[in-house]
């Protein structure tokens, strides 16, 4: 039973990861897409589920230790690609290798950033979210941002941080 | 072993990271114990924990096999990586920041004044300095001054296969 569960999550995995690719390939885009990354963690997660029927039938045990597994999987995922998709670390450390002997000057560094759109671009993701309006330079907060923002500061002081951002 | 089994099995699991969720906030709030002590504790505490009381108890009977077990720590570790990543979100998230920034600005900025005053003034420049020095104490790279790198074996691996995914799904302008 234990080779047919490990079969099923590996199945799960595979179609999400499938999917994932196939998706992100075909279309370049700014936006991290989470509401579409996680329909195709429900689809993998469906695909898990029927490959252990398949094997084993309608028996909750296994089937559930195959969701369980798969979930950790999928979550572990999601963590890595949050870092990929927004990080700003990940974004210095690539622009570091890239430079000829892997050094930088530190004002170049910001130069180039400030230059780039990255921040822009960030703004124009929380336009479409409906947090912000942005018209020409002028960034407003809309209701939802406010909504946000406010339960943001809550949750920031409730675990005793500082949201630095 | 029924569905009941597996509705014990999860119950358990929830109350687990319920509890150690609350002992991190409390530790964190009322006696400013490091963060990740307390994260790496309920890391490897919690599993020890569910494992003794998963397998004290039985249900109709049965005790609860092995690789359900096991499976129970794999959806607490999965609990353990969501919470770590609205923490991280919490203290580090760059539009949650700007939101702040805009209501500290009563409401509305251009996005010259954003990009100067973000995170309480210390702006994009402050942004990169404090992520340089992040990715220094991690060890992946030396920041001396105005010199950022070389970056070191593990941030070489780090930068490679994060810049190789992004070529991989096509994510160029983000970060």
């Amino acid at each position: 039973m234990e080779k047919t569960i490990l079969i099923s999550v590996m199945i799960g995995m595979i179609v999400f990861l499938g999917l994932h690719l196939v998706f992100w390939r075909r279309s370049a885009s700014n936006s991290p897409r989470m509401i579409l990354l996680t329909t195709l963690a429900g689809i993998g997660l469906g695909a898990t589920a029927l490959a252990q029927i398949f094997f084993n039938g309608l028996k909750p045990v296994p089937l559930f230790t195959a969701l369980w597994i798969d979930t950790f999987l999928l979550i572990s995922y999601f963590f890595v690609y949050a870092g990929v998709c927004r990080s700003v670390s990940v974004t210095l450390m690539s622009r570091l290798m890239r430079s000829k002997d892997q050094t930088v000057d530190f004002g170049i560094l910001v130069d180039e950033y400030i230059r780039s759109t990255r921040f822009e671009d960030r703004i124009r993701l929380m336009d479409q979210s409906g947090w912000v309006q942005l018209s020409g330079n002028s960034v407003r907060i809309t209701p939802k941002g406010l909504a946000v923002a406010r339960v943001v500061r809550f949750l920031s002081r409730a675990t005793g941080r500082e949201m630095e951002g | 072993m029924s569905m009941s089994g597996v509705l014990v099995v999860s119950a358990l699991v929830s109350a687990t990271w319920l509890f150690f969720v609350l002992v991190h906030l409390g530790a964190l709030v009322l006696f400013r114990v490091r963060e990740s002590l307390i994260l790496g504790f309920m890391a490897a505490a919690g599993p020890a924990i569910l494992w003794r009381l998963t397998g004290s108890i039985t249900v109709s009977g049965e005790p609860v096999p092995n690789f359900l077990k096991t499976a129970a720590l794999f959806l607490y570790w999965a609990g353990c990586i969501g919470y770590v990543e609205i923490l991280s979100l919490l203290s580090r998230g760059i539009s949650f920041r700007v939101l702040l920034d805009l209501l500290r600005n009563n409401g509305a900025a251009d996005l010259k004044t954003l990009s100067l005053s973000y995170g309480d003034g210390m702006g994009l420049k402050g942004l990169l300095a404090k992520r340089l020095h992040s990715l220094s104490r991690a060890g992946f790279l030396h920041y001396q001054e105005n010199q950022v790198g070389p970056p070191t074996f593990l941030g070489r691996l780090f930068g490679g296969i994060t810049s190789g995914m992004r070529t991989l799904l096509r994510l160029q302008q983000v970060g």
